[in-house]
């Protein structure tokens, strides 16, 4: 079923370990699972499936049970509740070891005593596979992550960047069914990093094993993954693929988690399509998530969908005038923070040739389309405005 | 910065080492002194190797050794408990009561055991009480109280050393092992227990040196049939006031414990050698790749 196998060398094909648990085509699911340690609730109840060589990112801010999860799969820790099911065999109560699944650890937990080809080596010998053969595997896996010539270093002689590749050429080698990657590149700098998501996209498309893949950055979330499970909390808010959770958040902590929001705090009218704050209505032509007219409810728009000019603009788009507080480089973009009357900071992020030129200090409106607007209903604004902690604790937990 | 400690090293070390080196030539002229070294001879090495010192010096390398193995078997598992399964809390509570008896004078910690294996003492009166001996036990002035005394009074050299390295290892590394398919025998076999070789070391040593060269621990328990060459040595220079018979014991006895040391240091080391050539990898040879 693999769409991608078609490109595989013959034998770099998801087989399995001879005599594991869960050995087969490497579908995941987990049923209402549910893990506790003391009084707090890690994981809540999840339902994920996980088709055969997807790529699936658990992504979420630290505590929201993401790392959990990816414990119980590798069967370090055992679920309070629910049923975890690889390559459609139950897994209850088998140990690590007898598991279809090797995990890249954050850290990449490579053996200090052993050199490259010994640390990629150290699975197939558990399996007491033949010498040559063992030889013949490590040299196609360190030429798979091109580590060939290090072979004979020691973890400590190299590169965090190279590190990561010995750890995935490690895990790869077994041929496991279900790969299981915790944050792997959070310790590496953001160029390595932005180079290591490309080639890991490349690999598992090549290698076709399903990857599970967990990280706080919705960034290497997006840009990798086939879908994105955004968790909150120890529950899945939303499972879907990286333009849905962009484009159609289910809730507003996803519209905040993933990529930049602008909140506008209002109440709801006319079922939700219209969105009413101090000096201030927003129109939506998207179908609205939890909002009560008459109750507090909010409007998101992402910045950029926001227009900035200097005259007000005439064409019946949500609008808002402010203060240019400052304009600045991104890159490829120029970003506009237009400070409003009630002291409210909008965001908006405009390519640079359609960048206007406008003074810092001066009057400009902020304007944006209806079908750009979501609106969400009040029992999601807590959650919003707690969102900055999250972001904190998130990248404070690395 | 190095300097000072050199200097005090060889003041207080190296000095003394050799000035013991050069009275083991000497000879005790007569009762009224206790060494001379105007004539230099070997015959201080000729009695220190009579049959009754000979039997001393193997009965110590007998004690030392088992009493080193024995903290060892008691210390690994003790500190891998204590490393990986207690809570951080309890962990610093159990490492106070490792070291408590060390607020004790070591003369005094070993005193307490003549209370508790005299023949009226607790243990004696209670396997009495309970039935399992009909007249009091005898266990002072024995060889196995002194085996017991040095492996109390050494034991938590051994904890100490080993729950560092075992608590220095990360967790994530035994983790690692089950997941690529080792069970937990393999994986204590081939990552706990090389990674906390260096421990290990250290605490044989630490625990080996020491008790070699101890004298207060079967001065107190041992009596006759429990002697250690310490004891020996001591004697020599306080009773029997023939320093040069003394220090040819000092010397034989540093000659046995870096001879011994050596000797299970080359073991080590042939162990590891052939570890490694077993766990060796040859790759088939690959087309120089273009990086």
């Amino acid at each position: 079923m693999r769409a991608s196998s078609a490109t595989l060398p013959p034998d770099m094909s998801a087989e399995g370990r001879a005599g594991s648990v869960g050995a087969g085509d490497g579908s995941v699911e987990l049923v209402g699972v549910t893990k506790r340690f003391g009084t707090v609730t890690a994981v809540d109840a999840i339902d994920i499936r996980v088709r055969p060589g997807e790529f699936l990112s658990l992504l979420g801010p630290s505590g929201c049970g993401k790392t959990t999860t990816l414990r119980m799969l590798a069967g370090f820790e055992d679920p309070d509740e629910g049923e975890i099911r690889i390559s459609g065999r139950a897994v209850q109560g088998v140990p690590p070891h007898r598991r279809d699944v090797n995990t890249v650890f954050q850290n990449y937990a490579l053996f200090p005593h052993m050199s490259v080809s010994e640390n990629v080596a150290y699975g197939l010998r558990q399996m007491k596979t033949d010498k040559t053969e063992i030889g013949r595997r490590v040299g196609e896996a360190l030429e798979m992550v091109k580590m060939s010539r290090l072979a004979n270093r020691k973890p400590r002689e190299m590169s965090g960047g190279q590190q990561q590749r010995v750890a995935l050429a490690r895990a790869l080698v077994n041929r496991p069914s279900l790969l299981l990657l915790d944050e792997p590149l959070g310790a590496l700098d953001r160029k390595l990093r932005e180079e290591m998501q490309i080639e890991l996209k490349l690999l598992q498309s090549q290698v076709g094993i399903t990857f599970i893949f967990v990280t706080h950055d919705q960034d290497e979330a997006l840009s990798m993954s086939d879908r994105i499970a955004v968790m909150l909390d120890g529950r899945v808010e939303q499972l879907a693929d990286p333009d849905t959770v962009y484009d159609h958040p289910r809730s507003a902590f996803v519209a905040g988690f993933i990529g930049k929001q602008n909140f506008f705090e209002g109440t709801s009218r006319d079922r939700g399509s219209v969105v009413e704050g101090d000096g201030w209505t927003f129109r939506s032509s998207l179908e609205p998530i939890g909002a009560v007219d008459g109750r507090a409810a909010l409007a998101a728009v992402r910045p950029e969908a926001v227009r900035v000019s200097a005259q007000q603009p005439s064409d019946g788009r949500n609008a808002i005038s402010g203060d240019l507080a400052s304009s600045s480089h991104l890159g490829d973009v120029i970003q506009f923070v237009v400070l409003t009357p009630d002291r409210k900071e909008v965001i908006a992020r405009l390519p640079r040739p359609d960048a206007p030129h406008l003074d810092v200090g001066g009057r400009v409106w902020c304007s944006w389309e209806a079908d750009h607007t979501h609106v969400f209903g009040a029992e999601q604004v807590e959650i919003v405005l707690a969102d900055p902690a999250r972001d904190e604790a998130a990248a404070i937990a690395g | 910065m190095a300097l000072p400690a050199w200097v005090w090293f060889l003041c207080f070390f190296t000095l003394p080492v050799l000035w013991i080196v050069y009275y083991s030539f000497g000879y005790k002229p007569d009762i009224y002194h206790p060494i001379a070294t105007d004539k230099l001879s070997l015959g201080s090495y000729h009695e220190a190797f009579s049959r009754a010192f000979v039997h001393v010096f193997s009965q110590t390398l007998q004690i030392s050794i088992i009493g080193t193995s024995l903290c060892l078997l008691i210390a690994f598992p003790f500190a891998y408990w204590l490393a990986t399964r207690v809570s951080p809390r309890w962990r610093g509570v159990l490492l106070g009561l490792v070291v408590v008896p060390f607020f004790v004078n070591f003369l005094i910690r070993t005193v307490g055991w003549l209370i508790l294996l005299s023949p009226a003492g607790p243990v004696s009166s209670l396997l009495q009480r309970w039935g399992l001996r009909s007249e009091p036990l005898h266990l002072l002035q024995t060889r196995g109280a002194v085996q017991l005394g040095v492996v109390y009074n050494y034991l938590a050299l051994m904890i100490l050393p080993l729950f560092v390295t075992l608590d220095r290892l990360d967790p994530a590394m035994r983790e690692a092992s089950k997941d690529l398919g080792a069970n937990r025998v393999k994986t204590f076999r081939q990552i706990t227990l090389p990674l906390a070789a260096p421990g290990i070391v250290a605490g044989l040593l630490l625990v080996f040196i020491p008790l070699t060269g101890d004298y207060i621990t079967a001065l107190v328990l041992g009596g006759a049939k429990g002697n250690m060459a310490g004891v020996v040595v001591a004697s020599q220079f306080t009773i029997a006031q023939d320093w040069a018979l003394g220090a040819a014991q000092a010397v034989i006895l540093i000659a046995m414990i870096m001879g011994t040391v050596a000797v299970f240091g080359l073991f080590a080391i042939a162990i590891r050698a052939i570890v490694r050539v077993s766990r060796r990898i040859t790759l088939p040879p690959v087309a120089e790749e273009a990086v």
